[in-house]
């Protein structure tokens, strides 16, 4: 049995990659991630209408000033310096193409964009230390408001905040921070890809007429779904890595690997829990290898429900565009919850690592500890629908 | 051996598919004959436990139909045959005899034996797709054939074979009806005059005759008009 079994799995591999729409769909998606990473790289700055420098040069000297802060303190001295070169730079149009601002600004740039996020323009040109953390708690304490928080949760996210140790220390990790800014583009590439690969390992089989066949047969019921399952789970976690490579090399190439190791809150100043920014890449992969398995389960359960192909990949595509143009704001708790939870919400740098908690035996999970939990129930019992509909396969139909 | 079939019903909605057919059938080849719509692929689809039945029961030898012991017995040609069009000849037998439970080994070797019964031994590397309908067919009987089934079940299966594999068809289910229970189902009169032992009528969901062939007055292509004759013409 478990010589057929691996003899099977090996026939829905085949079948699955005999189809020209995986390799094109392959083929194009990790087109899209290689030019996603690299189109930084790509045009130029253009002054009164000539080119003042290419993305490439830019991209070089950003990097480079980037560098030469890395390991400081986001205190006074460093804000200082950097509101001091700012101050210089003539109050005219174009004024990022100014001497001034190449020379005493932009050396600076980082930390302007952090101060900026958290205080504004103009703010962030004379904020202090002590104004820009407390404006930061302040930031914080809004969202425990707006986001109706209890008073435990919010003593349980203080805390944590408190265990982050203050002034930040400024880290060079813009490769990590791309990464993890384009975790969301490779969650909405892997809904199409799972939408448009995995429904046919079950609905070729009424499409093609087989079923009746394989269904008389000793191995075909459950043996055979279990297959078809383990095939379809990891087609989409492969495609994943092969995407994420696809993403990650060029970044890496690009921008170096240095970095892991800065806070988080760099990119996410919201955030209360002391995590890496590595670290936080490696959670929201993991949140898309989680979100891969539900995915294809329900792709494979409307599969095989629906006998077809075209009602999946319709329904998918069409969930995709609505959640890119609709929002529920978080004033409607349980529906925001339940909207935040889905991939296409969870898996990026604001929604993995929101504040909102899930309470656990007296204790709190965050969202990225909690939902992986959610999505591997739900898969579960997905499968077991999509088994029962299987093994009660009925050739109804008539002709 | 025996496949016994006991008050078998199919109804939809307002139509009674297969009306409480009950059966013992026994080796040999039996004959199942009847007009389009009289129930004969309903029934055998529910004998090969793919169409649940509204009521009654079918079992081979104590196992129902439901069970893996049953499919492990069974052999099923379907009247709408598929395929994989990218699979070889060989590379489909040889996953369907996976299915059927033969070990890795055994079933490449097996493939290969039917793949040369039912003459398609030159064409077994190529793509199914470039197959004629005489051959998809074949290839059809040879998966039916691939575990040495007991019951062997065959909807149309000489549809699209020309004369001379259809003899050989006959031949080889012929032999097979030696041991084993081989019900088949054809609108060719001709062949299951030659073949069959007991020949089964089918009418509007009920068995309107059984019997072998000595109990047929005269030829049974006159005794299958004489039955179907008005409903046959009131289809054309």
């Amino acid at each position: 049995m478990s010589n057929n079994f691996r003899s099977l799995v090996i026939y829905e591999y085949r079948k699955l990659f005999r189809r020209k729409i995986v390799w094109i769909t392959l083929a194009v998606m990790t087109a899209v991630c290689i030019f996603a990473g690299c189109s930084r790289l790509l045009g130029n700055n253009y002054v009164e209408g000539q080119i003042y420098e290419s993305h490439k040069e830019a991209l070089g000297k950003d990097i480079a000033f980037a560098k030469a802060l890395s390991g400081r303190f986001l205190d006074d001295t460093l804000l200082r310096e950097m509101q001091e070169g700012y101050s210089k730079v003539p109050d005219i149009p174009l004024a990022g193409a100014s001497g001034e601002y190449e020379n005493y600004a932009r050396p600076y740039k980082k930390v302007w964009e952090f101060a900026y996020y958290i205080v504004g323009n103009p703010a962030c040109t004379s904020v202090t230390e002590e104004d820009l953390y407390r404006a930061r708690e302040n930031e914080l304490e809004k969202s425990f408001k707006e986001q109706k928080l209890s008073e435990e949760e919010k003593e349980f996210l203080r805390a944590s905040d408190n265990k982050i140790e203050k002034p930040f220390v400024y880290t060079y990790c813009e490769g990590w921070e791309v990464l993890n800014r384009m975790m969301n583009t490779l969650c909405v590439l892997q809904l199409l890809l799972i939408a448009i690969c995995i429904p046919p390992i079950f609905a070729e089989e009424h499409s093609q007429r087989t079923d009746q066949l394989i269904q008389c047969t000793c191995f075909g019921k459950r043996p055979l779904y279990l297959a078809k399952l383990l095939v379809g789970v990891t087609c989409s976690a492969a495609s994943m890595l092969l995407l994420g490579l696809a993403i990650m090399i060029p970044l890496f190439c690009i921008y170096g690997t240095e970095g892991a190791g800065a806070i988080l809150q760099l990119i996410n100043y919201k955030y209360v829990w002391p995590l890496t920014v590595g670290e936080a890449a490696l959670i929201l992969f993991g949140l898309l290898l989680t979100a891969a398995l539900l995915r294809t389960v329900l792709a494979m359960l409307m599969a095989e429900y629906f006998r077809s192909s075209t009602i999946p990949l319709a329904f998918m595509t069409g969930f995709l565009i609505f959640s890119m143009l609709f929002q529920i704001p978080d004033e409607y708790l349980l529906l925001s919850r339940i909207w935040d939870t889905f991939p296409i919400n969870l898996v990026s740098v604001w929604g993995a690592f929101e504040n909102r908690l899930y309470p656990f035996f007296g204790g709190f999970l965050t969202a990225w500890q909690a939902v992986p939990w959610i999505y591997l129930l739900l898969s579960a019992g997905a499968a077991a629908l999509c088994l029962r509909r299987y093994e009660g396969f009925q050739a109804d139909r008539s002709f | 051996m025996e496949l016994t079939i006991d008050r078998l019903t199919k109804q939809y909605k307002n139509k009674i598919a297969v009306d409480r057919v009950s059966l013992h059938l026994k080796s040999g080849v039996c004959g199942l004959l009847g007009a389009n719509g009289a129930g004969k692929t309903t029934l055998m689809r529910m004998i090969c436990g793919v169409l649940k039945p509204t009521g009654g029961t079918v079992s081979f030898e104590g196992s129902d139909a439901s069970t893996e012991e049953y499919r492990k017995n069974l052999g099923y040609l379907p009247q709408d045959f598929g395929y994989y069009p990218g699979f070889t000849g060989l590379e489909f037998l040889d996953y369907m005899a996976l299915l059927k439970g033969l070990p890795r080994s055994a079933a490449k070797k097996r493939s290969q034996e039917l793949l040369e019964l039912v003459g398609l031994n030159n064409d077994g590397k190529k793509k199914i797709k470039t197959y004629s309908g005489g051959m998809k067919q074949r290839l059809g009987i040879a998966q039916a054939i691939l575990n040495r089934p007991k019951l062997l079940v065959l909807d149309e299966p000489t549809a699209g074979l020309d004369p001379k594999e259809r003899v050989r068809f006959r031949e080889l289910i012929e032999d097979l009806g030696k041991e084993n229970i081989v019900l088949l189902s054809t609108h060719i009169v001709s062949d299951i005059e030659q073949a069959a032992d007991r020949i089964l009528m089918m009418k509007n969901g009920q068995i309107i005759f059984d019997g072998s062939q000595s109990d047929v007055e005269g030829r049974l292509e006159n005794f299958y008009m004489k039955q179907f004759g008005e409903e046959e013409a009131r289809d054309e």
